[in-house]
């Protein structure tokens, strides 16, 4: 199988396995922003921090999503008003802080709870660090798009069209006509649907492309020089999990197959991938604050690569 | 502009759509996703191909270029992978018009084991006699087979073994894992780099390994190969290639998905 054959097929494989969770993420978002009242929201979420930050940290284990489609229902969320000490929380920790996959952890390091509970440990740690950061942060000085409130959607309309940036990224399907309020909010959650689904795409195109790249072309001897102290193991593996943006539900078994380094730099791999990836950084900086989506990028990096040395150094 | 831009991105929408539902259907979709996603690809296809005739009707939002290029792109990968998989297997599947899909290539629950001069050998896959390695399934002594491609190289020439392995899809063969096994035989030349065996024969222990670095399989993020056991092979018969020559399923007890 030649490298032209494996770099094709693999960054199609990416798109492929992914859009099904991109498409469910944007769904869901559309969900949200057409039928889910901002009052609904803001009477399930608790008022103290603590707990805002807890509902986002364990909200996966109830709406378990894809690290692909996470950012759309996020934006969503935080378009109605959600704090961003919950929805980020909820961003960050989802895609490993869900049934799925912890069992498929549990199976590719054949029961061994402690590596789950490490694993978990390493994207809980920074959700909660970003969630305390973002203190009383409102959505507005979070998100490059501003909240619509539409309860009063047809009488803000006109107002909305002027103030509203309406970029290559905007799925807010406004403009649509003021008909029979059912048909109405189908049509706009097929609209908001498509459109936030192409608008993430392309980020997911862009990141297979070059995770792809990196598959095909990187030599796989490279992999030893990396094997040779415990810091190199653990900031190679992370950076070989952004590079290559392995799903969450299969980076377990990619990261037992690196029988040469150890168990800390492994967890490092399956803790930073789902934070922070090729097809993800992309998104960060098309959805939220340019200081936020470094942090977003910046703050799971370090916060692991720590952890993970600490591991290291107590003999993991 | 706007109108062209509009439609043109709803026939890329429904034609991404009609790729992903056309290879959930056809024969060629374990070359890029393991095939118990096959339903979840189709439903998302069909749901694509709507999204994207609903969109010509969404007259209010502006498609971007990037948007545009990104889906142009996706179809480029998948009409050239289509292709080039399509000549590398010497027995190309029927592609994405043949509707024949070979579920049972994937166990062979009707011979679980395979008899050779009234011996029984297990058959097994590669990866399910990795994994048995560490739950204290696969121990020296047991009997087993497993099939694989043939993998040579100068270094196992010369300590008199070949080694046979595999590709391990998961998810999507861009989390492709390498599972090899070393075999050893009497003449490792009788056995072409590449062409497809069945391997019969009794785990021994060995220490040290036969050699010393992990043999890379193509498409492979990383190999996995045992560090203290080998095939002693009885047989190693060349077989037409498996109809998915990927493993996609790894099992914990017999029936093992050979």
């Amino acid at each position: 199988m030649d490298a032209f054959s494996i770099f094709t097929t693999a960054a199609a494989s990416i798109v492929m396995e992914a859009a099904p969770f991109l498409l469910l993420g944007s769904l869901i978002g559309a969900v949200l922003e057409v039928f889910v009242p901002e009052e609904f929201l803001r009477r399930i979420i608790p008022r103290n921090a603590a707990g805002q930050i807890a509902t986002g940290l364990f909200a996966g284990m109830l709406l378990p999503t894809c690290e692909c489609g996470i950012v759309p229902v996020a934006r969503r969320l935080m378009l109605k008003n959600v704090p961003p000490r919950t929805a980020i929380p909820y961003m960050l920790a989802a895609p490993v802080v869900n049934p799925v996959v912890i069992g498929s952890t549990l199976f590719a390091f054949q029961g061994d709870v402690g590596v789950v509970l490490l694993r978990m440990l390493m994207v809980i740690v920074p959700a909660i660090a970003l969630g305390v950061a973002l203190g009383d942060a409102d959505p507005r000085h979070v998100l490059k798009q501003r909240p619509l409130d539409l309860k009063h959607y047809d009488a803000l309309e006109e107002k909305h069209l002027h103030q509203h940036d309406h970029g290559p990224d905007c799925a807010c399907g406004c403009g649509h006509s003021h008909g029979e309020a059912g048909h109405n909010r189908f049509t706009a959650v097929l609209f908001h649907t498509g459109a936030e689904f192409v608008s993430m795409a392309r980020f997911l195109v862009f990141g297979a492309l070059v995770a792809a790249g990196f598959k095909a072309f990187l030599p796989f001897e490279l992999l030893k020089v990396f094997s040779a102290n415990s810091w190199l193991a653990v900031s190679g593996l992370m950076l070989l999990a952004i590079l290559l943006s392995v799903c969450s539900e299969a980076d377990a078994f990619v990261a037992s197959s690196f029988a040469s380094f150890p168990m800390a730099a492994k967890i490092a791999f399956m803790g930073i991938g789902p934070m922070v990836d090729l097809k993800l950084i992309p998104m960060f900086f098309a959805v939220y604050t340019r200081r936020v989506a470094i942090a977003l990028v910046v703050t799971p990096i370090v916060t692991v690569l720590v952890m993970s040395l600490a591991l290291s150094m107590g003999g993991w | 502009m706007r109108t062209w831009l509009r439609i043109t991105q709803s026939l890329l929408l429904v034609c991404m759509g009609g790729f992903m539902a056309c290879l959930a259907l056809s024969s060629s979709y374990w070359m890029f996703l393991n095939p118990k996603y096959s339903p979840l690809t189709l439903t998302t296809g069909l749901i694509i191909m709507v999204l994207g005739c609903a969109g010509l009707f969404n007259t209010q939002r502006k498609p971007g270029w990037s948007e545009l290029l990104a889906l142009a792109v996706f179809l480029c990968l998948a009409g050239s992978s289509s292709l080039t998989l399509s000549a590398i297997y010497k027995e190309p599947p029927q592609g994405l018009t043949g509707t024949e899909f070979d579920a049972p290539a994937l166990s062979d629950d009707s011979e679980p084991v395979l008899t050779i001069r009234d011996q029984e050998y297990l058959k097994i896959n590669l990866a399910e006699l990795l994994a048995g390695e560490s739950e204290g399934r696969t121990k020296p002594g047991g009997l087993y087979a497993f099939q694989g491609s043939v993998l040579r190289s100068p270094a196992l020439d010369k300590a008199g073994y070949i080694g046979v392995g595999r590709l391990l899809i998961i998810c999507c063969f861009a989390d492709a894992i390498g599972v090899v096994y070393l075999v050893e035989v009497e003449d490792p030349d009788g056995y072409p780099s590449g062409a497809w065996v069945r391997a019969a024969g009794e785990i021994q222990q060995t220490t040290p390994t036969p050699i010393d670095d992990t043999i890379a399989i193509a498409g492979a993020l990383a190999t996995v190969q045992s560090e203290n056991y080998v095939l002693q092979a009885v047989e190693v018969e060349e077989l037409p290639q498996a109809d998915m020559p990927y493993i996609f399923e790894v099992r914990n007890s017999a029936p093992f998905a050979f």
